[in-house]
């Protein structure tokens, strides 16, 4: 039987050729780094962040507009706090804030209708980031903007799928063995997209999330 | 912005369910998904995007309370 100490024993102990494996989402970064995971490992087992973290793979120009459009009269941005410390090319939006910008930080999209309709002098804006986990909830807040004809809500997008980041990177970087792959987008979109991008580059993709 | 919790359902009320997630009553969006009370649900920034099977959602919960024991133990 295999059991999870013979897991971290095989884990730490190897000492075959060194492995790269690519973990895609910034979860999984962020899950590694908090409970120790490089420190159970061999050294020949390389861990890589992979593009798949909205907020780090978001242009700087697209932090531009959003600080402009916070320094504007009777203008508000809305966001997840994760985009607050994210620079532009002049500022975070953290800085904007100092500087007399108007922000405020939502745990969910949806939060946003509520505060639109108690505050109808401003005009807000939702800074839309996100892979395809988040997309669907955009949806569901645009479907309530319609339906409650709110016209003082809009959404600033920068949204991206995941597919076309990994086969980029299965293309460029021939020298990774193996793909953590995101389990939240495949919440959404499955995973058979992998199966194809695992049979045309010859590497395992394994589905985690926590 | 990533991270996805699973919660049971306690009820509905339109689009919207009360949703216990380890002991904590959050409002969520169900319009993505048909459920009932007494579901699992996988919920994203105020939304439930998944149905769980129970035991898959009792998996999960079980390594997050795990996690926050460790993390209270090292805190």
């Amino acid at each position: 039987m295999i059991t999870l100490e013979r897991i971290v024993r095989e884990l730490r102990d190897y000492d075959g050729e060194e492995i790269k494996i690519m973990e895609v989402c910034g979860t999984h970064t962020s899950s590694i780094f908090k409970n120790g995971i490089r420190s159970l490992i061999s050294p020949k087992i390389r861990l890589i962040s992979g593009p798949g973290c909205p907020v780090c793979v978001t242009p700087s120009v697209y932090v531009d507009k959003l600080v402009d459009i916070a320094g504007q009269e009777g203008h508000c941005v809305l966001t997840f706090g994760d985009m607050m410390k994210v620079k532009g090319s002049r500022m975070s939006l953290t800085e904007a804030v100092a500087a007399g910008a108007r922000v405020r930080v939502l745990y969910s999209p949806l939060d946003a209708v509520k505060i639109a309709l108690e505050d109808k002098n401003t005009q807000y804006v939702f800074a839309a980031v996100g892979f395809e986990t988040t997309t669907p909830v955009y949806g569901v807040l645009l479907d309530e903007i319609t339906k409650r004809e709110i016209h003082n809500l809009k959404l600033l997008t920068s949204l991206k799928i995941m597919v076309p980041a990994l086969s980029y990177v299965c293309e460029n970087e021939k020298n990774i063995d193996a793909f953590l792959a995101p389990g939240h987008v495949s919440v959404i979109i499955g995973c058979d997209v992998y199966k194809e991008l695992a049979q045309k580059y010859k590497k395992p993709f394994v589905v985690a999330a926590l | 912005m990533c991270v996805a919790v699973p919660g049971k359902v306690m009820e509905i009320n339109g689009d919207t369910a009360k949703v216990d997630v380890m002991d904590n009553i959050c409002d969520v969006n169900v319009k993505l998904v048909n459920v009932k009370p007494g579901d699992y649900v996988l919920m994203h920034a105020g939304c439930a995007i998944d149905v769980l099977a129970q035991d898959t959602a009792r998996e999960i919960l079980d390594v997050f309370a795990e996690l926050e024991e460790e993390v209270h133990d090292n805190a």
